[in-house]
This record gives C-alpha cells, structure tokens and sequence, in this order.
C-alpha cells in the first residue's frame, strides 16, 4: 500500500487523527533532527529542538495554506527555532563567560569517529546543500523524494547536491592532507 | 575515508534516527485532544495586509503600535487572541528565567515508603547545594566540576575535582524532570495542590513516568514527581559498589558507595521521587554556596573520573580483574560488579597495611573502573547488542574471543581478545 502524501494527512490531522500527525513525524522527524544537529552539534539538543518545532508546527497547521508544501514550510519553522536556540546558547555564553573559561563544552563525544568528523564538515556546508544532503541520505538516496521534502525542481536538486558532494570530497582530501 | 563518501554518508545519518520510535510516540501522547483550529486564510490575508501595507510602512505608526503591544504585554492582554491552552514550553521558559530555586527531594520505595530526603538549592550560577537530613552538605559546580562535602559533626571536608564530566551550567540543567516534560508533555488535568489549582502535566517516556503540577498564575512548578521503572529483564544489572573504611585497617566505619544507571534503558533502581515544598526566585545567600570549606574543617581532596571511555574502559577492567584473579577472565561479565566476587578481590589488592584513606579510596578508584565498565556491557545488553565468551579463557589467548558487540551506524562487530587486543570483525566470532 503506498503511503498518503502530506496533504492527504494533513486533513486527517486537522480531522483529529493524530495517527496522521505520527506518519508525518516518521517521515520528516529525522531531517528536522540533522538540521538542529546541524545548529547544536549534540544529539539530545538536536532531539529536544526536533520535538518543539513539531509542536509548533501542530499548532500552527491550520494556517498552512498549501499542504502540499509542509517539508519546506517545516524546515522554516525549523531553521527559526535553531536560530532562537543559537541566540539563547549565546546570551548564556556571555553571563557564563567568566566562569566557563577552560570548560570542555559539551559536543557529542561521537564527532571523534569518521561519522562524526563527517557531520562536522557537513555543518561548514552552505544551508542549501546542508539540507540537500541531510533530504538525500536520509530518504535512503532516493533524489526525487529528497527534493519533494524541500520543494526544489529536479534539476536545482541535482545541481545542489552534486556541489555539496564536491565541496565535501574536497573538504575530506584536505583534512586527510592536513593529518598526514 | 576507508569506504565510499556515499556509504559514510549514509551511516553518519542514521544517528538522527536513534530512539525515534519512542520520541514519536512521547510527542504524539503531547498533542492536544482537540485538532488545530484551521484559520481562515481572509482573515490572515487581512492580518498581513494591515501589518504589511499600513502598518509597517509608516514609522510613526510603527512605533506606535510596538509601544501598544508592549503594554498589552505588561497588563497581561493578548492583543491578539490566540490559543489560551497552558504548554509546558511556557513553564520552561520561567524556568530559564529564573534565578534561584529552593525544594525538597524525597526518594521512595516502590511501593511509596519514604528512603530517605534532601534539600535542593540551585542558584542562578547553576551551583546546586544539597542538605542531607544527617547533616552532610554536597556543594557542587558543574560548571568547574568541583564538589564539595562536608560533615559538620566531624568538622570534616572532601573536596571532589571531577574529570571528563559534561559542564553544565543553567539552573535548569538540575531539574532534569522538567527536561523531560519538555520534550513531551501533555496536559492532563487539572488538580488543586496546597489551596491551589494547578494545571498538571505528565509524559511517559521509557522506564520512567513523569509528573508536574504548575501554578498558572506564575507558569512554574509546585511539584512534581518522577517514577523510575526497572528494567524487568533479568539479565540487567545495576552497577554499583561499597567499601568500608574497616577492610583496609580503618577504626571508624565509613563506607564509600558508588553506582552507574541509564533511565533511558531502566538501568536503574525501581523508585518514586517526590519534588515539594518549592521557593522559586528566593535570594540565597552566597555563602551557601561556597566551595571553600568553613575554618576549623580538615579537608581531603580526591579525584573522580567520570570519562566515559567506553570499550577502553572494558579493557581496563579485564585487564584489572586477571591481574587480581590470577589470570583468569570472569565467567560472566556481571561478575565485574558482583559485591561477594569483587569486594574480597579489592580488599586483597589495595590493603597494604598503609593509611586505609588512601588504599580505600585506591580501591574506590579501581573499582570505578569495574563500575564503568559493567555499566557499558549493561547498555549493550538493553540494546540486545552484546555477547560474552570469556569463562574459561585465560588472559594471552590471543585467538579467543571474550566480548563483542555491534557498532554503532555499522554493520561490524568490535571483537575483544583473549589477549586484550580489540578488532572490528565483519562477522560475530560465535555465540557464547
């Protein structure tokens, strides 16, 4: 049985399926993740911030007005939230400056494997070809879903992702030089 | 790179699907009964003409209606209507503003009988003092990551320099529970605490149940209350172990305890704990939270390693337990934290007939060791990801596999050997 698309669930959410709201959390929640990853660099707080944007998004669902566009309207609220939490890390920073001086910070501890360091160069990527990555890898490489989730035309998608692929090939080769 | 951009790429991303089944279903339990409301999209296209085309483009008029807005805000008026449902985001928010709190912790037996209480003092440098009902003071700084604590009775302070540990510093960062309400939390009902109604939320997350009662009026806790689940399977165990001062040559008795438990996977005791009597925005006095000890106290100062080293650490553990078993690996990796195995092994390493402090807290140190590495083997097992073959394997068995488990984001196997070399295999060596 193939799955509803998002207009088709997002009548049913308004209906009062939450059922509806859980497929769609299924099918967008690990993007939202990589993108607040992509702000907070730790897991828990990437987890935490996924969780507030889709309780914000539920309760502002009724004033989507083009349900076929909820991927991108998503990441808006997303990269909004993300910003709201860089702004808020920052005013503690200030307050905490004196006291944190020489603390070790608290990144995952994961970012020193290759999976880590990866993810770490993918945060230096410019934010389209961030979320251009992030659509593809985490839609099982499938380019035409990828695209759907951020409402890019095939031939934008393409361009996108074969750039940020470029850029992170380069990025790796020069790392890999730098430690030799 | 040893593999394909495309196939790291690919394992690097499945982290951001971990735990997602149960966060879905934490967020969905969130959700309010009632659907949202669809607005209209005349009225928001009239909203948008009003900010846009009059509005905004007038600075007089800007001004204006900033200065109106600010002081709806002030009198407590919603100048534009809105959902008036209580969110738990709002009581976060109070949270991370405020500069103090003061509340008593109570920890119960399963069955609700009081273990045992403290008073919990957080100050607005994320410094938190705990008052045991016996008198002994915890004065800790994560963000230094320095305890101290002292014993008025014996005029006596140990000042603890944790190593490896996350910084934490906001106030918030102590009331873990709310943290979990946060991340989903429903609204549940509404029940009057103290004279006082309150709007109760709850959020069922894995292993652990949690409660808060908020006080509309002020958006913040007046109590709360968090069920800690077991984990019901058998072959979990919780880390943990004491030493008394008396094995090792002491006169008084003086036991030293520690243990190791992951909430997330029910590593833990089963118990209730009770959060009451809460003072929030209270100015505490800075001398509460000295890390100096007072005049007149003697002062021990010692090391906790709190590094998570993960199969490092399950080496060293190995490693320690063939030196004082004579070069046998455990039968079972449980056995690291056995009390009936382990203690007598301690004892008989670390007491010299030296100064029993120092070879206690010797042991303490070795025995965190063992602590830190059942508790990794305990995660794997929760995980259904863990394997152990080292009963009757002798230290130097370089072809004997002792322990594996799968890695994360891969599909290899980290092998231990006999030897205490360890290896990614591309298969599981054998099951035990």
């Amino acid at each position: 049985m193939s799955q509803p698309d998002d207009k088709t669930l997002i009548a049913a959410v308004l209906a009062g399926r939450h059922a509806a709201y859980a497929q769609l959390y299924d099918h967008y929640a690990p993007l939202v993740r990589a993108v607040c990853y992509d702000a907070t660099r730790n897991l828990a707080d990437a987890q935490d911030l996924t969780q507030d944007v889709f309780l914000r998004a539920y309760e502002r669902l009724g004033q989507l007005r083009r349900p076929e566009h909820f991927g991108p309207w998503l990441i808006g609220i997303t990269r909004r939230r993300c910003r709201g939490w860089r702004r808020q890390k920052a005013r503690q920073r200030r307050r905490f400056a004196a006291l944190e001086a020489g603390s070790t910070g608290t990144s995952d501890t994961t970012g020193c494997t290759e999976n880590g360091q990866l993810l770490r160069l993918i945060g230096t990527l410019p934010e389209n070809e961030r979320l251009a990555l992030h659509a593809f890898y985490l839609r099982s490489q499938s380019a035409e879903e990828a695209r759907g989730a951020l409402g890019l035309s095939r031939s934008g998608f393409y361009r996108v992702l074969k750039r940020a692929r470029n850029r992170l090939r380069k990025q790796l080769h020069e790392d890999q030089e730098n430690i030799q | 790179m040893s593999a394909s951009l495309d196939e790291h790429l690919h394992q690097a991303h499945e982290r951001f699907k971990r735990e997602h089944d149960a966060l879905r279903d934490a967020l969905i339990a969130s959700l309010p009964t009632q659907p949202p409301s669809v607005e209209q999209w005349g009225r928001i296209a009239a909203r948008r003409r009003l900010m846009g085309a009059t509005i905004m483009k007038d600075r007089t008029i800007r001004l204006a209606v900033a200065a109106i807005i600010a002081v709806a805000v002030v009198i407590g008026v919603n100048p534009f209507g809105g959902d008036p449902r209580p969110a738990f985001a709002d009581t976060m928010e109070q949270i991370e503003k405020a500069h103090s709190v003061v509340f008593l912790q109570t920890f119960c037996h399963e069955d609700g009988t009081k273990r045992f209480a403290s008073r919990q003092m957080v100050n607005e440098m994320g410094i938190l003092r705990t008052e045991m009902e016996h008198g002994t003071v915890l004065i800790s700084d994560y963000t230094r990551g320095v305890t101290v604590q002292l014993e008025p009775s014996q005029k006596h302070a140990i000042l603890t320099y944790r190593i490896g540990e996350k910084r934490r510093t906001p106030l918030s960062t102590h009331l873990s529970w709310a943290r979990t309400l946060h991340r989903g939390g429903k609204l549940v009902d509404r029940e009057k605490i103290d004279g006082r109604m309150t709007n109760v939320f709850f959020a069922d997350l894995p292993f652990k149940k949690t409660t808060v009662w908020v006080d509309p009026q002020t958006d913040l806790p007046v109590r709360a209350q968090r069920i800690e689940i077991r984990n019901p399977r058998a072959d979990i165990v919780i880390p943990s172990l004491s030493l008394d001062l008396r094995d090792f040559g002491g006169d008084e008795c003086s036991v030293s305890s520690m243990s190791g438990s992951d909430a997330s996977r029910g590593i833990q005791r089963g118990q209730i704990i009770l959060y009451t009597d809460f003072v929030w925005n209270t100015d505490l006095d800075e001398s509460l939270f000295s890390l100096e000890p007072p005049a007149g106290y003697t002062v021990e100062r010692t090391q906790h390693d709190a590094t998570d080293k993960g199969d490092l650490c399950l080496i060293e553990a190995l490693s320690l337990w063939t030196e004082m078993s004579g070069g046998a690996f455990p039968s079972n990796v449980d056995d690291l934290v056995d009390p009936n195995l382990i203690t007598p092994l301690l004892i008989a390493r670390f007491d010299r007939d030296g100064d029993p402090k120092e070879e206690l807290r010797q042991a303490m140190a070795a025995g965190n060791v063992l602590l830190k590495a059942s508790w990794f083997a305990q995660r794997h097992k929760a995980d259904d990801n863990w394997w152990y073959a080292g009963d009757g394997v002798s230290l130097g068995d370089a072809d004997k596999a002792i322990c594996w488990w799968k890695q994360e984001d891969a599909e290899t196997y980290r092998v231990i050997y006999g030897n205490l070399h360890i290896d990614d295999a591309d298969e599981a060596p054998h099951s035990p």
